[in-house]
C-alpha cells in the first residue's frame, strides 16, 4: 500500500529573477512500512521535502496524498491535526521543550490531540528508547544521545503512521549515532511504521529500504 | 486545556525574576490608580460630611413679603399650611422676627431676634444651657454661637469679642432689650440668656414663637404691632405675618424641585445648594485629575507586560515552532498566550488590591492625617469593594489587552519558520 503519493510537486521560493527552485517536479511514492532514506548536498531540496510531506510547509504547485488524505487541500487548523495524528518529527537539533521533563514532552503530542495518554503505551516506548531511568529529567540535563532518544518516543507517542527524521544524527558522535539509528529503525518495525530519514551518512543510508537522492530540488536516482 | 496550564506556569517559573519584575509593574500600576481613586472617594465623603456641618443643605428659608396688598404672598399660618404639603417637605417653621437694639452692660448690638416653634429649637444643638422656655409671656433667649462677638462699645470702640475678659458665651447673663430702632424709646425690658448654640457662625437670636407672639401683644407700639404689617385702613391683620419661614425638605436631591414651587408660589427662596453643588464639582474635577495619574502608571504597566510578552514569543519561537509541528492548535497556543499575560495581570491587580488596603491604610489614614493634623480616625482615603473589584478585572484585561498582539502573532507563525529560528 502507498503511504505517500507526491504528484509533481514543485516549491519555489523568491519571484522572478531571484527564483529558486526548491523541489523541481517531484513525484515519489512510499510504501507503508517502508524506510527511505535522502541523500543529497546541503542545499539540495531534501529538507523542503521533508517539510512538505510534513506540511509544516506547503508546496507551490502539485498534489501530495499521505495516508489517504490529500494535505495540499488542508487548512491550518486541519493542518495541524494532521501534522499530530498522522506525522512523528524528530529533527538533528531534538527541539524538546525545555521546561518540560523527558516524559511531559512525550506525552505532548497526545495531551495536543486532547486525548489521555495510553500508560501502558508511554512506558513501552519510554522502555524500547532507554528512558525509563530519565523520565523526570529535564532535556538540559540529558546527553545529545539521551536527547535524540526522548525526541524520537515523542515522535512515536501518537503512533502516527509516518516518521520524518531530519539528520537524526547530525549531532551525535558515531557511537551514539548508529544506537539512535538502530532504535528508530527498530521501533518504527515493530510498530509497524513508515521512516523517510535524511541522511549525510552513507552507512546510514546504506541500511535503509530504498535510497534516493536529490541534486538542486530534483530525485536523480 | 491542562497541558496548557503546566507549560505556561512552568514557563513563568523559569523566568522568575522577568516574571516577577512585570508582576511588580503591574503592581505599582494598580496601587497608583487604587489610591488615587480611594483617596478621591474619601477626600469627597470626608468634605460633604464637614460641609453637611457647617450649613444646613437641607433647609430653604422662604422669604415673604411684609407689605403691598399680596395677602397669599406673605407668610402666614395659612401659607405655611400649603407649603407644608408639597411633597418632599418635611416640615415648615414660621420665623416670626422683630427689630430691637440691645444692650449688655456698656455694649450695644442692633439686630433681630426670631421666635421659632420649640420642635425646630429643639433640632438645635447647645454650647451650654437651655432651650427658652415655651411658658410665659417673657421671651428667653438663645444666642448663636458668634453673637455675641458683634456687641460693640461705643466708648471704647471695641467689638465685645475683641474686649480683654470677654466671655465665650453670654449663657446666664441678662440683656436690656428695646423694640424697634428707636434709640430713645423709653421702654425697654430686662431679658435673659439662657443658651448659646453650638453651630458656628450662628449670629442669630432665637425665642419661642409663642412667647414673642404673647410679649409683643402686650407691648402695643401706638396701638399696634411692633414689625407686623398693617392694611389699608392701618390697622394690622388678623393674621400673624411672619418675616420668613424655614423649609426641610427629605431628601438633597429633593431641593431643586421644592424651590421652584416655592418660588412659583411668589416667594423668594434661600439656599446652600448651589455652594455645595459648586463645591462638588470641584471635587469631581480633582477625583478625574488623581485618577489621570493613577492612569499614567497603570499604562506604564501595560507596557511592561506588553513588553514581557513580546520578548517571551520572541524567547519561545523555537519553543512555539516545536508545538506547531507537533501538530498544536493555533487557538491554543494563542490562549497559552494569553493565559501567561492574563496571569500576570491577575496577579500583579491582586497583589496590588492587598498593598492597596495597607498603604491607604498606614500612610494616608494614619500618617497623613496626622501629619495634617485631622482628627484621628479620619477616612481620607477609602477602598470600597466595587473599586478593589474593578481594578482587578481591569489589570486583567489589561492583561489580556497587553498579551494579544504578541499571542495573534505568536498562533499565526509558521511552523518551519519558527522552528529553524534560532
Amino acid at each position: 500500500m502507498d503511504i505517500i503519493t507526491m504528484e509533481d510537486v514543485t516549491k519555489v521560493y523568491g519571484e522572478n529573477e531571484t527564483r529558486v527552485w526548491g523541489l523541481d517536479h517531484v513525484n515519489l511514492t512510499v510504501q507503508q512500512g517502508e524506510v527511505l532514506a535522502v541523500v543529497g548536498a546541503s542545499g539540495s531540496g531534501k529538507s523542503t521535502l521533508l517539510h512538505i510531506l510534513g506540511g509544516v510547509d506547503t508546496p507551490t504547485s502539485g498534489r501530495i496524498v499521505v495516508d489517504g488524505k490529500d494535505i495540499t487541500k488542508l487548512d491550518d487548523e486541519q493542518m495541524s491535526v494532521f501534522r499530530r495524528r498522522k506525522i512523528g518529527f524528530v529533527f538533528q537539533a531534538y527541539h524538546l521543550i525545555p521546561v518540560l521533563t523527558v516524559e511531559e514532552n512525550i506525552t505532548m503530542p497526545i495531551l495536543l490531540d486532547h486525548r489521555k495518554p495510553d500508560k501502558e503505551y508511554v512506558e513501552h516506548i519510554m522502555d524500547l528508547l532507554g528512558l525509563q531511568d530519565r523520565r523526570k529529567h529535564l532535556p538540559n540535563q540529558l546527553s545529545g544521545g539521551q536527547q535524540q532518544r526522548a525526541a524520537i518516543a515523542r515522535a512515536l507517542a501518537n503512533r502516527p503512521s509516518l516518521i520524518l527524521a531530519d539528520e537524526p544524527t547530525g549531532a551525535l558522535d558515531s557511537k551514539n549515532g548508529s544506537e539512535v539509528i538502530n532504535l528508530l529503525k527498530n521501533s518504527v518495525k515493530q510498530l509497524n511504521q513508515t521512516l523517510v530519514l535524511i541522511t549525510h551518512n552513507v552507512d546510514i543510508a546504506c541500511e535503509a529500504d530504498r535510497i534516493i537522492k536529490i541534486a538542486d530540488g530534483k530525485i536523480v536516482e | 486545556m491542562a497541558w496548557i496550564w503546566h507549560l505556561c506556569i512552568s514557563n513563568m517559573k523559569k523566568r522568575g525574576i522577568r516574571t516577577l519584575l512585570t508582576i511588580l509593574g503591574v503592581v505599582i500600576g494598580v496601587i497608583s490608580i487604587v489610591s488615587m481613586v480611594s483617596i478621591g472617594i474619601g477626600v469627597k465623603s470626608e468634605l460633604m460630611s464637614s460641609v453637611e456641618d457647617m450649613v444646613s443643605i437641607k433647609e430653604i428659608t422662604v422669604i415673604g413679603e411684609m407689605e403691598g396688598k399680596r395677602k397669599d404672598r406673605m407668610l402666614t399660618d395659612r401659607t405655611i399650611s400649603d407649603m407644608q404639603k408639597i411633597e418632599g417637605v418635611v416640615s415648615v417653621y414660621p420665623q416670626l422676627t422683630v427689630n430691637g437694639i440691645m444692650w449688655y452692660g456698656n455694649y450695644i448690638n442692633y439686630g433681630e431676634i426670631y421666635g421659632v416653634p420649640t420642635e425646630y429649637l429643639e433640632q438645635m444643638e447647645l454650647t451650654d444651657g437651655r432651650l427658652p422656655s415655651a411658658k410665659g409671656i417673657k421671651p428667653e433667649l438663645v444666642f448663636g454661637k458668634s453673637r455675641q462677638e458683634g456687641f460693640y462699645n461705643e466708648n471704647s470702640g471695641l467689638m465685645y469679642g475683641e474686649s480683654p475678659g470677654a466671655k465665650s458665651t453670654l449663657t446666664g447673663e441678662n440683656v436690656r432689650l428695646s423694640l424697634g430702632y428707636d434709640m430713645n424709646n423709653a421702654e425697654s425690658y430686662h431679658l435673659s440668656v439662657v443658651g448659646t448654640t453650638a453651630r458656628q457662625y450662628d449670629y442669630n437670636i432665637y425665642t419661642d414663637i409663642g412667647v414673642l407672639k404673647k410679649f409683643l401683644k402686650k407691648h402695643l407700639k401706638d396701638g399696634l404691632l411692633i414689625d407686623q404689617p398693617v392694611n389699608e385702613n392701618g390697622e394690622n391683620y388678623n393674621d400673624w405675618v411672619y418675616a420668613a419661614a424655614v423649609v426641610v425638605v427629605e431628601d438633597m436631591e429633593q431641593i431643586d424641585s421644592v424651590v421652584k414651587r416655592l418660588q412659583d408660589m411668589g416667594f423668594q427662596t434661600i439656599n446652600e445648594k448651589e455652594t455645595v453643588d459648586s463645591m462638588q464639582k470641584m471635587i469631581k474635577i480633582a477625583q478625574i485629575l488623581l485618577a489621570g495619574i493613577g492612569m499614567i502608571a497603570l499604562v506604564v504597566a501595560v507596557i511592561g507586560i506588553s513588553n514581557t510578552m513580546t520578548t517571551a514569543v520572541y524567547d519561545r519561537i523555537n519553543e512555539i515552532g516545536i508545538l506547531k509541528v507537533l501538530g498544536c492548535d493555533p487557538d491554543e497556543l494563542q490562549f497559552l498566550f494569553l493565559m501567561e499575560s492574563g496571569i500576570l495581570g491577575g496577579v500583579g491587580g491582586l497583589v496590588g488590591i492587598l498593598f492597596s488596603y495597607v498603604a491607604m491604610e498606614l500612610l494616608v489614614n494614619r500618617l497623613a492625617v496626622k501629619l495634617i493634623g485631622l482628627q484621628k480616625g479620619t477616612q481620607l482615603a477609602v477602598i470600597p469593594l466595587w473599586l478593589a473589584f474593578a481594578a482587578l478585572v481591569f489589570a486583567i484585561v489589561l492583561g489580556l489587552f497587553a498579551g494579544y498582539f504578541p499571542a495573534r502573532w505568536a498562533a499565526k507563525l509558521k511552523p518551519i519558520d519558527a522552528v529553524q529560528k534560532r
